[in-house]
Order: C-alpha cells, then sequence, then structure tokens
C-alpha cells in the first residue's frame, strides 16, 4: 500500500514510516502543509495520515483543499486535540477516520488497514463470509455450516464490523467506537465481554475456532489457514 | 467634582433635564390659566357696564331726561376716582353731563387708554357706547382687576418656578451624588478584579431597583468567572500533583531498563511497566482536558432534543453482562419517553462512568438499577447499587478531581469518573446528588424538562 504521512515531528514520523515499511508499505514523509497538498494531488496515494498541526497550512485546510479538489483517498487525522468538536471538525472536513495522540503503533496500523479496504459505497455486501460463517444483512441472520445462530442487535453489529474486516486486526477503540459509539476508554471489560459471548456462540459449538484475540493490538477474524 | 464633571454625570443631566421640562409645563399652564381667568373678568365686566347702561337707560323711560342727567350726575359724583366713567350727550351733540373730555366713541364695545380719558391711572378703559333715545350715552369701566391678575400671574409664576428651579438642582445633586457612589463602587471593584482579585463584590442595596440589578447580573458574572479560574487553577494544581507522580514512576522504570541493558540483562519487563505507566498518564491526562472542555460549556453549542430514557438503556444494554460475568445484576427501568436538551455522547458517558463505579466497588451479587422517570419539573436519572455506599461525610469530596477514597491509590482508577459526571452534570443545568441507599450508593441526576 502507498501510504501519504503529513507530520511536522520528525521523530514520530520516522518512527511511522519505519514501523508502516516493516508492515510491508511504502510511506512517504511531509512535514508541511502546502507540501503535502501538492504531493497529494500530483500523486496517487491508498491512505493519507494528516496532522491536525502544521506549519504552513493546517491538516483540516490541507484536507478541505483536497476534497475540493476530487482526491477521493481516505484520510486518518492524527491530532492532540482530543475534544468532541476537533473529532467533529475533522470528519466534516472530510476525514474519514481520528487518532488521538499519544496513540500506539499498532491502534494506527489496524486503522489505516481497516480505511485502505473500506469498499466503495455503491457495492454493498448482502451477505458476508468467513468460512462457513454468514452474515446475512437483508435478513439480519447469522449462520455457521449451515445452522442458524442467534445473536442480540449489538452482537450482530459486532460480528459485522470484524466481519468487514475479516484478516484484519480490530482495535478494542474500534469496537467501542463502531459496535457501541462508545468514544471513551471505559474502566471495566465492556469489549472483552461482548467479544467472550460472541465466542460462544459463533466458536464454541464448533471445530475451528474464526475469532482470534491478537495480543497488544485486538481482534481479528479469519478462516483458518 | 468640577462642574465639567457634574454635567456628564447621568443622574444630574436626567434632573436637569426633568427641570426643563416642569419649567415648560409651569409656562403652559400658567398661560393658559391667566388667558382662561382674564376671559372670565372681561364677561364680568362686560356684565357690570352693560348693568349700569341699561340702569341708566331704565331712568331715562319716563320720557324725562333731567332724570337721566341727575341719575348720571349722582352717579359720577359716586366714583370720584373715576374708576366709572360717564358722558351724555344731548341729540344737538351738546353734553350734558360726563367725567370724561368729549370724545367720539364708536357705538358698540371699545378699549380706551387712560391718557386718552384724561384719567390719571395707567389701566386701560371697556368703553360701552349706545343710544337712548336720540341721547348718546358712553359708559366706562377701568381694567384695573385684568392689570392686577396679570401682574399676580406673573409673580405667581416668577416664584414657582424659581422654587421648582431650586427643588430640581437640589435633588439633581443628591440623586446624582447617590446613584454617583454606587457608579464609583462599580468602577472600584471592577479595577480590583482587573488587578486580579475575583473575590470582590458590590454591595446589593436590597431595593430591587435598577442599580440593584446591574449590581447582581455584575456579582453572578464575576462568581462564574471565579468558578472558571479555580477550575483551571484546579486543573494545573491537580496536574501538577497527579501527573507528577505516575512520571517520576515512569522515570523509574526507565531507568531500571537502562540498567538492566547495561548489565546485560533482559529488559523487556520493565520497558513493558513502563509503558503501561504512559498509558495510565495519557489516560488520567485526556479525562482532565475533557472535564475541562466540557465545564468550559462547549458542548451546549451541539445540544439537541434526545430520549433520556433510551440514553440510559443503550449504556444498561451494553453493560449487562459485563455485569452478569462480575455475578452481579444489573436493571434498567425507565419510563419511555422522557426529552431533555442534551449531548448523546456526554450523557452515555457520564451513564456509563456511574455503572462502571458500581461495577468496580461493589462485590459480587450486588445489584445495580438504573431509572429514568419524570418528577414534576424534572426528570430524574439514577444509578442506585447495594454495594458499600459512601459514608456521609466522604459524598462532597468524591465529586472532586482526582480525589479517591483509598488513600494509598493501589486499585485502578483515575479518580476521574465522578468529577466527569459532575461536569455533564452542570453543562446539562442538571443537579447530580449522591445520598446512601441502605445499603449501598445512590447517584442522581435531575434534568429540567423540555417543554
Amino acid at each position: 500500500m502507498r501510504l501519504l504521512l503529513l507530520e511536522d515531528d520528525r521523530s514520530v514520523s520516522a518512527y511511522v514510516a519505519k514501523g508502516l515499511s516493516e508492515a510491508g508499505h511504502v510511506c512517504d514523509v511531509l512535514a508541511e502543509g502546502t507540501d503535502g497538498l501538492f504531493q497529494a494531488t500530483r500523486e496517487s496515494y491508498d491512505v493519507l495520515v494528516v496532522d491536525r498541526m502544521l506549519p504552513g497550512l493546517d491538516g483540516l485546510s490541507v484536507v478541505r483543499a483536497l476534497r475540493a479538489a476530487g482526491v477521493r483517498a481516505p484520510v486518518l487525522f492524527l491530532t492532540a486535540l482530543g475534544g468532541i468538536d476537533e473529532r467533529v471538525e475533522g470528519l466534516e472536513a472530510g476525514g474519514d477516520d481520528y487518532l488521538t495522540k499519544p496513540f500506539a503503533f499498532a491502534e494506527l496500523l489496524a486503522r489505516i488497514n481497516a480505511l485502505a479496504r473500506r469498499p466503495p459505497v455503491q457495492d454493498v455486501q448482502t451477505v458476508l463470509r468467513v468460512a462457513d460463517l454468514e452474515l446475512d444483512m437483508m435478513r439480519r441472520q447469522a449462520q455457521r455450516g449451515g445452522q442458524t445462530i442467534d445473536l442480540l442487535p449489538k452482537e450482530f453489529t459486532l460480528l459485522e464490523v470484524l466481519m468487514r474486516n475479516a484478516g484484519r486486526v480490530v482495535t478494542r477503540t474500534m469496537l467501542l467506537e463502531r459496535v457501541w459509539d462508545f468514544h471513551f476508554d471505559p474502566k471495566t471489560s465492556v469489549v472483552e465481554t461482548h467479544i467472550s459471548r460472541l465466542r460462544a456462540k459463533i466458536d464454541k459449538p464448533f471445530d475451528v475456532a474464526l475469532l482470534q484475540t491478537v495480543k497488544n493490538a485486538g481482534y481479528m477474524l479469519h478462516a483458518p489457514r | 467634582m468640577r462642574p465639567a464633571d457634574l454635567l456628564r454625570r447621568t443622574a444630574f443631566r436626567l434632573a436637569l433635564g426633568m427641570m426643563m421640562f416642569v419649567l415648560a409645563a409651569l409656562v403652559l399652564a400658567s398661560t393658559i390659566g391667566y388667558s382662561l381667568l382674564r376671559q372670565q373678568l372681561v364677561i364680568r365686566q362686560d356684565a357690570r357696564v352693560t348693568e349700569i347702561f341699561l340702569a341708566l337707560q331704565a331712568t331715562s323711560q319716563s320720557g324725562d331726561q333731567t332724570d337721566l342727567v341727575e341719575a348720571m350726575t349722582t352717579r359720577i359724583s359716586a366714583s370720584p376716582d373715576r374708576s366709572t366713567v360717564y358722558l351724555l350727550r344731548g341729540p344737538d351733540g351738546k353734553v350734558l353731563a360726563g367725567s370724561i373730555p368729549d370724545i367720539w366713541f364708536k357705538p358698540g364695545w371699545s378699549n380706551v387708554d387712560a391718557a386718552a380719558l384724561k384719567v390719571a391711572t395707567d389701566y386701560p378703559y371697556r368703553i360701552y357706547a349706545g343710544e337712548i333715545s336720540g341721547y348718546a350715552l358712553v359708559v366706562g369701566l377701568t381694567d384695573a382687576d385684568l392689570d392686577d391678575l396679570a401682574e399676580i400671574s406673573r409673580s405667581a409664576f416668577g416664584w414657582s418656578a424659581l422654587s421648582v428651579l431650586i427643588a430640581a438642582i437640589a435633588a439633581g445633586a443628591v440623586l446624582a451624588a447617590r446613584v454617583q457612589a454606587r457608579i464609583n463602587e462599580v468602577e472600584q471593584i471592577l479595577h480590583r478584579v482587573a488587578l486580579g482579585d475575583l473575590s470582590a463584590r458590590l454591595t446589593v442595596s436590597g431595593r430591587g431597583n435598577d442599580l440593584d440589578q446591574i449590581a447582581i447580573a455584575i456579582n453572578h458574572a464575576l462568581a462564574r468567572l471565579r468558578g472558571l479560574v479555580e477550575a483551571m487553577r484546579q486543573v494545573s494544581a491537580d496536574i501538577a500533583h497527579d501527573l507528577r507522580t505516575p512520571l517520576n514512576r515512569l522515570r523509574i522504570r526507565i531507568e531500571a531498563a537502562a540498567e538492566a541493558e547495561a548489565r546485560g540483562q533482559p529488559a523487556a519487563a520493565d520497558l513493558a511497566a513502563a509503558l503501561a505507566e504512559s498509558d495510565a498518564i495519557s489516560q488520567t491526562f485526556a479525562a482532565l482536558l475533557r472535564i475541562a472542555q466540557i465545564e468550559a460549556g462547549a458542548a451546549r453549542a451541539r445540544f439537541s432534543r434526545l430520549d433520556l430514557s433510551a440514553v440510559m438503556q443503550a449504556v444498561a444494554e451494553v453493560y449487562a453482562e459485563v455485569a452478569e460475568d462480575a455475578g452481579m445484576v444489573l436493571t434498567c427501568q425507565t419510563e419511555a419517553p422522557l426529552f431533555i436538551e442534551g449531548d448523546r455522547e456526554l450523557l452515555t458517558q457520564a451513564f456509563a462512568n456511574l455503572i462502571e463505579n458500581a461495577l468496580r466497588h461493589c462485590q459480587p451479587a450486588t445489584t445495580i438499577s438504573c431509572e429514568v422517570s419524570a418528577f414534576g419539573d424534572h426528570i430524574r436519572a439514577s444509578v442506585t447499587d447495594t454495594g458499600p455506599g459512601i459514608p456521609e461525610a466522604e459524598r462532597e469530596n468524591v465529586l472532586r478531581r482526582l480525589y479517591r477514597l483509598e488513600k494509598s491509590r493501589t486499585t485502578e482508577g483515575s479518580g476521574l469518573g465522578l468529577a466527569l459526571v459532575q461536569a455533564v452534570a452542570e453543562v446539562h443545568d442538571a443537579d447530580l446528588r449522591l445520598t446512601g441507599a441502605e445499603p449501598g450508593l445512590c447517584v442522581t441526576l435531575s434534568f429540567p424538562k423540555v417543554v
């Protein structure tokens, strides 16, 4: 994957670029807003990672200008400002996701991966499949190996998020945001509890476990290799 | 106070303006009164002249004009000061009797100067000239009363104007001084505030007048300002106090890792601990920032009408299974739907914090009940547990930032959970109350109902 990172803090950008290339991505780094804007319009990138506060042109303006110029590449904002208003502003300016500093690299990588393979809006999949697990979006029904699984509404959403990101790590924070709309860090094991309930329904009665815990990162649903 | 300053005082200018107005009204009233009185006097004078004329005419009815001449002579001698004047001419134009020179008067009413009649007064005369069977009869009456009236009116006006003037200046000065004293006080207090003394307050006289209202509003603004500044000061003190300790621990961990590395021992355990420490620090920091942002009140701009019951139900649903796994029971009872003006995200976090507090501080077999119900003009949302509760003396304290019941701070938790709930309550104009549930704790938020 080809990524563009706009970040003026050299130690952060060096660390992130190193991590991303170790994960197999090509990463261009620029530290100035205007340069970043030109680079992003000239070249084609899979994901743009933009810091909110940049010298020259600030991150919000860069993304607004890119969207106005018709650049559709998904944008992940990085910021030290963690307020609700900042998040809303970022999404309104054309950002697709938002990550507050300080962040764990695993979190950033998971979010970049999720953004890059977001399917185009027009071809909505009506049935999601991972190995013998099927999720019928129209009938709101889950099946594994032809056997119907009863899911509560939130369990269904949780499974949907995991299946749409099948083969990729979904972090605890991503689940909290996407399934429960929680934009804060709970002090109790909310995610763990619901994951274990889901596991009991989709994995336990079957031979092969599909839902994996990725240490220090999150969860991943994938077909057995 | 210099005279120019006095003129700039609002109160004095108002008094002065009022005085001008009263003077104008006085002039108008005097003029109207004078002309009405004068009109009345003229009518009465004319009536007297007519009366005399008719009486003399009656004397001549007998046909013998000697009676008329005699009557006139009597009347003339009865008015030696010539305040009433007479003149009678025969058909041949000869003067038969009279107290004035022989002048021709036009028939009917006329006003004549005293000088023309050779009378030594300053007052004009009211004259009626008529004919009685060929004889020309003139009867006149001086206007002395009218002139007196003008004189009386003038002096009455002068005196009242003078007293109004004195009263207005005196009242204006007194009022201006009183208002000025309070304005000076406002000025002084605001000056003290500008110098940094946020505890300065204006005195409220308790008369409930407009200046009192201004004083109350200023005091309210000052109290709010002080609260905000206090909150800021509190945050910086909290950061200094509560982040330094974990920062110190972080430093020790990193030092330990560096030493281990230097001795060729594995440093991974120390580094992992350092990472956890730094995560905890950034969480505390984020929570403090979030509380400060909520307290700044920016969220109000995003407020919308929402169903509080639905918010509570969604949160309770998330935690029901968490409670079950911890061996507790979580129930949720809501009256549907109950609307308030608010921010869904903040309310969700506040309710989640309350439920998490109960989950973390209670033993298994505890029941946590969430409720939303209408209560008079309020909507109450509460989270009640049957756990150990909080001693009454500590209930105020736990709302403070970074305050924790266990002083040792061994268990997890930043001590910011309830402070955030408090901030969310404040931004929603809701009342946060901690009460004992015998046994246990009941946390209630009372929101004003949306009309």
